[in-house]
């Protein structure tokens, strides 16, 4: 018996689980060339079936978890041409794919911070006894709070010594790091925190003055840091250059390159440019920056600025001035420098100029200017259009055909070998784009891969950006795993975010992959593609500290998850200031009974829902209350529900079918006459129909929001009725005051199902105080009068009857 | 002359005959400064302390700001994504409902007032908070002091203990004493009432020192005290000194140190109130202003419910819904409700929409306040929200108005200037009225 319980707990161990949690790769980084062992931390990683990597380069050599489903040991090669700097990753489980991790490369061994045995502690935190480490390594560290970290290498004199530190970039924590070059007397040669070329990460690079020992620290800029405040240390004679010239190309070309701001002075490279963005490398004496300097690709025709060019009169070219669309590049080569191009345009095109310089990680925060080449008019200027980073963009129309120069300065007046710029002038071009957007605040990968269990299906629901350009859009796959089949329909111009159902087949093998979507103007067939944007670092309010940008989407067929959803929405129309429910059926296999949490992950427009609904535990239905406002548009639209439940094997998220809702005019609106009381004092409301579409029997109409002490009794009207009275009963303890949000709800029914209304919002019910006691008056001789007769009112008083009356009284 | 900033009282040209007037008091011993001191001290505001009809006031702050959907302003008719996730309860005041969440509040209603048209325009948890704790919008010339601050200058200690307390701790740093002198600032207790081992901090001798011993040192700091102040003037000392004296006295009165002791609550009392931080703090609360504190401040729970704000408010109203009805019929079953005036708030309330995330975001626009005992009406509710809860829509109360109103239950006139550095006299709350509408018995 004993021994079929272990059998079953450890059969059970090592079970499928869902939702698979990859939280960290050890080491964070390996050589070119080289074989090693990695480590993959995290929850659920019981029965992993492949890697999925998004670069060349590394191949997997065997994957072996651990018992308790909480690590891999991953044995990949590193080929040697492998491409320096971030590997990212994902480790796909039987029953899900895991959040992206990185991997980093370098052209070194690695080298561990020297801690001691019990690893409570370093062994280098005080320049007095640092780490003694050889040149050309990668130290694996960390930087704990108030922790320094010296490390010493021998150098001879005129050798170039370069730090570089990867930290921020491997996304584990927010870790500003520092690093400094020390001399024995513990003078700091160079120092580096923050730079445009690494954004919060670090390099220093200096030329040896004289042999001898030479210290680099490494910490937390402001000794924040904490036990995972991990980076990687690069140590060794290679070359920093800190910009590259020119900073763009076309596709293919192969040009020499100037890699700017070395130790050692420049350095140039002939290299074929990729067809897409991509980073240069330098090599000097066999070695290389360990990371790369950022070209631009376009095919756009580019001039590279020729000197002097530094005011109008010498506006580059002099002659001949190229025609838009044209690109300029440049350096803003020491303070107070600015540049001038010349360029001609046609009256009427609207072109965009647009700055590329921090994009590419220049220090340039520009300023551009444009004026006409016959007299130096100015026209326009722009300083930061371009989302969030200090580059330039101007929209402008060209107003007559001729010659125009173009002024680019840095705003504060500096500059630098490595100012460097590219000025793009074009014609706007339309584009699209759609990506997966961040789920939560917090946990910016959630809900980003698309794992899709056996025989059931999981919607995404992206983002649609549109420039320059509003069209339909329709959503390709042009490869899925196998059994997947995937269902969408064209999205209307006016909408950002659409439903996708993926729906896998009930023997759809278990595997998945990196796949690439696509969407498309089914009018002018623009295309445009589906990127990824993985956040390892966010910031709320702050933004991104660093991503990764991919256009690879992960997606998995997984085992059968325990629960299927059908979706029903009534055969009427939701009219508008009206409500729909919906119901939502769990199909539950085996015994499973836990609560499933459902919501609707797209709402059209106009359309409000509760954030969520819940399934309770053992139960197989819940209602969904839909309510469209006013003006909700008007149109045919197809919705989903998605289902999560967290079961003992983790989380698993399934999404039910489309189901129709069509969306219409109200078949009846009315409006409620202001009516006013005294407590005690029964009266009536009375409401004035208005029929928009007509309807086939009596529908109930309910007056709703009534105060306390006051009752009203539901009526019925029909597709004739001209107005609808509410008689009220008012109590003497009828709360008084202006009640002013009274409102009716209308039933209709069409086919058996309610169309509810909710009309006539506004109305307004006021319970005054009663009126004092008429003061008595003196008694006059009174001539006797026939008898009043008893006023009995035909018909309810309308307010202004009632105050004509009171002022009688 | 250099030519000063506009507003500063230097910036006046004196003619010679001025002039001339002004050496002459500088002749009988008035240097320019104290003369113009002088000048503002004499044309302040002043009114008298009147008898307050509350004795003391508790200030239960919920920081992060609560939802008033949620708690004291539920609206049953609006949208689903306006309605938000929980339904309504009955209340004991006929005809108003209060969120289900607040069920045990709900039952003691009739007790309180709950202004449902606060506004104050401020989204921000910092400016949000300034307002609601000082009665003013925050100013980068100068730092208000809060209510409690205020209260203490103006009231003074009672029977020995601190005028102005915070239990725990100082919850943010508009709860201090501004530009009155520190000596007005609030007296953290500096532990939780809620732990098992609650002690208030510094309040018994320490170990091994007797009655002797003590004051032999006290007399001992005084000498030193002295000699100090002949040679240097500060607000620091001044208050110091004021903190010795009230911790001296604080000491030893076996009698105010007993208003700590929350083991003296029978079990029963302490279970009413809750074996939680919420309840804890409220009995404390009110064992404080029985014994004679003016101005009692504590915070409870976190309601920035930004994300999911079902679970949420689940998670943080039941305590505080058991321990505010606790609170206040305990108050009013002693007979000390009359004369306490309790007061509920947050710093602003929430968006009228539940956002993408199942939460609410910062909504200064309009929101609610729970009032009660200290001459405020029981059972009103006073000013409405839209059907939306998104502004005010009848009987808008600004935050001065509460502020002048707290004040005048107190006995203090809100129009009465304070005299803040630089000479600047400041009134203790800048506009406002009195809500004579929700009062009772006004003082």
């Amino acid at each position: 018996m004993a021994r079929t319980l272990l059998l079953f707990l450890i059969s059970s161990l090592l079970a499928h689980s869902f939702s698979p949690e990859l939280s960290r790769v050890e080491p964070r980084g390996g050589q070119l060339g080289s074989e090693i062992q990695l480590q993959l931390y995290g929850n659920r990683l019981n029965e992993p079936q492949e890697l999925l990597l998004y670069h060349k380069g590394l191949t997997v050599k065997s994957l072996t978890p651990s018992k308790d489903g909480k690590s891999v040991k991953a044995v990949i090669a590193i080929a040697p041409d492998a491409p320096l700097g971030e590997h990212p990753m994902r480790l796909r489980c039987k029953d899900g794919l895991t959040y992206m991790r990185t991997f980093w490369v370098g052209q070194f061994p690695t080298v561990m911070e020297a801690r001691t045995e019990d690893k409570k502690r370093d062994l280098n935190n005080t320049f007095k006894e640092p780490q003694k480490v050889d040149l050309n390594v990668t130290v694996q560290g960390v930087a704990d709070r108030e922790d320094d970290d010296y490390y010493q290498v021998q150098c001879k004199k005129g050798q170039r010594l370069s730090v570089e530190v990867e930290a921020m970039r491997l996304g584990r924590v927010m870790f500003d790091p520092y690093v400094a070059i020390l001399n024995k007397n513990r003078f700091e040669l160079a120092v580096s925190d923050d730079s445009p070329l690494l954004k919060r990460d670090c390099a220093a690079s200096i030329i040896i003055p004289e042999d001898g020992p030479y210290t680099v620290v490494v910490r937390e800029s402001s000794y924040e840091g904490s036990t995972a405040s991990q980076y990687r240390l690069h140590i060794g004679n290679f070359p920093r250059p800190q910009a590259i010239f020119p900073p763009a190309a076309k596709p293919g070309e192969e040009i020499e390159f100037t890699f700017i701001g070395d130790a050692k002075g420049d350095l140039k490279k002939k290299i074929k440019a990729d067809d897409q963005a991509f980073s240069a490398f330098i090599e000097d004496a066999g070695l290389s920056s360990p990371s790369g300097n950022s070209v631009h690709i376009s095919p756009l025709n580019y001039l590279n600025e020729t000197e002097p060019n530094e005011n109008f009169k010498q506006a580059y070219p002099l002659k001949n001035p190229p025609k838009a669309p044209v690109a300029f590049h440049g350096i803003l080569s020491s303070k107070d420098d600015n540049d001038w191009f010349r360029f001609h345009a046609k009256k009427g095109e609207k072109l965009r100029f647009q700055v590329l310089a921090r994009q590419l990680r220049s220090p340039l925060d520009s300023l551009i200017s444009i004026r006409q080449a016959t007299d130096n008019k100015y026209l326009i200027a722009n300083d930061d259009q371009t989302g969030g980073i200090p580059d330039s963009r101007l929209d402008y129309e060209i107003p007559a055909d001729g010659e125009y120069v173009l002024e680019i300065r840095d705003q504060l007046r500096r500059g630098g070998p490595d100012f460097v710029y590219r000025i793009e002038i074009q014609n706007r071009a339309p584009s699209i784009s759609a990506t997966l957007p961040k789920a939560d605040r917090v946990d910016t990968q959630k809900h980003k891969m698309i794992h899709v269990p056996r025989g059931n299906r999981l919607a995404i629901v992206p983002n649609i950006a549109r420039s320059n350009i509003g069209c339909d859009i329709d959503f390709h796959a042009s490869s899925l795993p196998e059994g997947i089949s995937v269902k969408s329909y064209t999205v209307p111009r006016s909408l950002s975010s659409f439903p996708i159902l993926f729906e896998a087949k009930a023997d759809a093998p278990v595997k998945g992959g990196l796949y690439s979507f696509e969407i498309e103007d089914p009018k002018t067939k623009l295309k445009g593609p589906f990127t990824e944007k993985i956040s390892h670092l966010y910031v709320n309010n702050q933004g991104d500290y660093h991503i990764t940008d991919t256009e690879k989407v992960s997606i998995a067929v997984i085992e059968e998850a325990p629960f299927h959803l059908e979706l029903f929405a009534p055969p009427v129309p939701l009219v508008r200031n009206g409500t729909m429910t919906l119901k939502i059926t769990a199909n539950r296999l085996n015994d499973f009974n836990k609560k499933i949490k459902v919501k609707l992950p797209w709402k059209p427009p106009g359309i409000g829902a509760p954030t969520e609904v819940e399934i309770p535990e053992g139960k197989n239905e819940v209602s969904l209350i839909l309510n469209a406002t006013g003006d909700a548009p008007i149109n045919d639209w197809r919705i989903l529900v998605t289902g999560e439940a967290v079961t003992d094997k983790g989380t698993v998220r399934v999404s039910s079918q489309f189901a129709d809702l069509k969306t219409s005019e109200p078949f009846v609106n009315l409006t409620i006459a202001m009516a006013a009381t005294n407590p005690g004092k029964n009266t009536s409301v009375v409401a004035t129909l208005d029929h928009l579409e007509p309807f086939t029997g009596e529908a109930r109409v309910i007056l709703q929001a009534l105060p306390h002490g006051v009752k009203s009794n539901e009526k019925k009207i029909t597709t004739t009725s001209a107005e609808v009275t509410f008689p009220l009963e008012v109590t003497k303890d009828a709360r008084k005051g202006k009640h002013a949000n009274l409102f009716c709800q209308v039933i209709i029914v069409k086919d058996g199902y309610p169309i509810p209304h909710n009309v006539g919002q506004g109305g307004t019910l006021r319970i005054d105080p009663p009126p004092p006691a008429p003061k008595k008056k003196p008694e006059a001789k009174v001539t006797p009068v026939k008898a009043v007769q008893k006023e009995v009112p035909k018909k309810p008083l309308s307010r202004l009857e009632q105050l004509r009356q009171s002022q009688k009284q | 002359m250099n030519n000063p900033c506009p507003g500063n009282p230097f910036s006046n040209d004196f003619s010679r005959r001025g002039f001339l007037h002004v050496g002459l008091l500088g002749g009988l011993g008035l240097s320019l400064p104290q003369f113009l001191s002088m000048e503002a001290k004499a044309q302040q505001k002043q009114y008298k302390t009147r008898d307050g009809v509350a004795k003391s006031v508790i200030q239960i702050f919920l920081p992060g700001g609560m939802a008033h959907q949620e708690s004291w302003d539920p609206k049953p008719y609006a949208p689903t994504e306006y309605r938000g996730p929980f339904g309504t309860i009955n209340t004991s005041i006929k005809g108003i409902k209060f969120s289900q969440n607040l069920k045990h509040t709900a039952k003691i209603a009739d007790k309180m007032t709950i202004i449902r048209s606060m506004a104050h325009g401020e989204a921000a948890h910092e400016r949000g908070t300034h307002n609601m704790f000082t009665g003013y919008k925050p100013s980068p010339a100068l730092q208000y002091p809060a209510m409690g601050s205020v209260v203490a200058h103006e009231l003074g200690p009672n029977n020995n203990l601190p005028p102005y307390v915070c239990v725990p701790s100082v919850p943010n740093e508009f709860a201090n004493s501004g530009y009155l002198s520190s000596a007005f600032g609030p007296f953290a207790i500096g532990s939780e009432p809620s732990r098992g081992d609650f002690k208030v901090r510094d309040l018994n001798m320490p170990g091994g020192v007797d009655d002797t011993r003590f004051n032999r040192r006290r007399s001992l700091l005084e000498t030193v005290d002295h000699h100090f102040r002949t040679i240097e003037e500060s607000d620091a000392l001044d208050s110091m000194d004021a903190f010795y004296q009230h911790a001296y006295k604080l000491i030893s009165s076996q009698k105010a140190r007993e208003a700590f002791n929350l083991k003296a609550e029978p079990e029963a009392v302490q279970n009413r109130y809750g074996m939680n931080t919420p309840g804890q703090r409220m009995l404390l609360a009110r064992r404080l202003v029985e014994a004679g504190t003016r101005f009692v401040s504590l915070t409870a729970g976190g309601w920035d419910h930004h994300d999911n704000i079902k679970n949420g408010i689940q998670g943080q109203m039941p305590p505080v819904d058991q321990a505010i009805a606790a609170l206040i019929s305990d108050l009013d079953e002693r007979g000390l409700l009359d004369s306490t005036l309790v007061m509920v708030t947050s710093e602003f309330g929430r968006t009228p929409k539940i956002n993408g995330t199942g939460g609410r975001d910062h909504w200064p626009r309009v929101f609610s306040v729970g009032l009660a005992g200290g001459g405020i009406q029981r059972g009103l509710v006073h000013g409405s929200s839209d059907a939306l809860g998104g502004e005010p829509e009848e009987d808008m109360v600004g935050i001065q108005d509460l502020a002048t109103t707290v004040y005048n239950q107190l006995g203090i006139t809100g129009d009465k200037e304070l005299m803040a550095p630089g000479d600047r006299p400041i009134e203790i709350v800048d506009g406002g009225r009195v809500l004579d509408e929700i009062l009772v018995k006004k003082a």
